[in-house]
């Protein structure tokens, strides 16, 4: 089994460790592990497109929770605000709703591990914890949906970073720039 | 924080219902395109609610 079925695995089993009078600790580490299972998933998922497998592990080091969820918001926002446009029944649609599955779980289980983590002044109760683990479930069932799709793929991309590439324009050379810059200071009235 | 009624929190169908509710919210609030926020959902049943005596806030 992969890691990331290990942690999802592992999760639920934290969940059900005091069935009878559930410890905070344990409902805690469940949030928090199934959080890192879907971390873990879609990292390995990105790496396993390096070609040199011994390299995969330290690719894996340059994503951050932080950028991974901006990216996923970007792509949820994306994907509802085409979905504004009432595009028609079809695989495409199929697969940015499994996309927005996907993203939208990592969102909610960013939120929900901060929250495990640290926020001591909030009680964990089963229900909440189930809600998470399900949650993280259906995102695994639904990568697995759309793993070689395009999209899904560009996604994974996009979880590096939160900037949008750009065409590079041509750069002028520096004193060329100074001349520009000397003409239109010239060009421009003073302000009273 | 939603409070959802015990039977509705069955592991067999709590995934259904709360991504139910939560859908239904988004949809009429737009969190993300109107506000520029994410939404965060909690869910607790009834008893657990009761069990607890937290506030709630709706």
């Amino acid at each position: 089994m992969a890691f990331p079925d290990d942690l999802l695995e592992l999760a639920q089993g934290l969940a059900n460790l005091h069935p009878e009078s559930p410890h905070q600790a344990s409902l805690r580490r469940a949030v928090s592990t199934a959080c890192y299972a879907l971390f873990h998933l879609l990292i390995s998922e990105a790496t396993a497109n390096w070609a040199r497998p011994e390299l995969r592990a330290i690719l894996g080091r340059c994503f951050d929770h932080g950028l991974m969820e901006t990216a996923s918001e970007t792509k949820v926002s994306q994907i509802n605000s085409a979905f504004k446009r009432n595009p028609p029944e079809g695989a495409e649609k199929t697969v940015a709703i499994y996309l927005r599955t996907v993203a939208n779980a990592f969102i909610q289980a960013q939120q929900r591990c901060n929250d495990a983590d640290y926020n001591m002044a909030w009680e964990w109760t089963p229900v909440e914890v189930d809600t998470q683990i399900a949650s993280v479930n259906e995102a695994f069932d639904a990568w697995n949906v759309i793993r070689d799709e395009a999209v899904a793929q560009a996604y994974l991309v996009s979880l590096l970073s939160t900037k949008e590439r750009r065409p590079i324009e041509p750069k002028l050379p520096k004193a060329k720039v100074e001349r520009k810059k000397q003409r239109r200071d010239l060009e421009t009235p003073p302000t009273a | 924080m939603v409070i959802l009624e015990d039977a509705a929190t069955r592991r067999d169908q709590l995934l259904h219902i709360s991504n139910q509710v939560s859908q239904a919210i988004v949809e009429q609030v737009q969190p993300l395109e109107q506000w520029d926020v994410l939404p965060y959902f909690k869910f607790r049943s009834r008893s657990e609610q009761a069990k607890l005596n937290q506030p709630t806030f709706a």
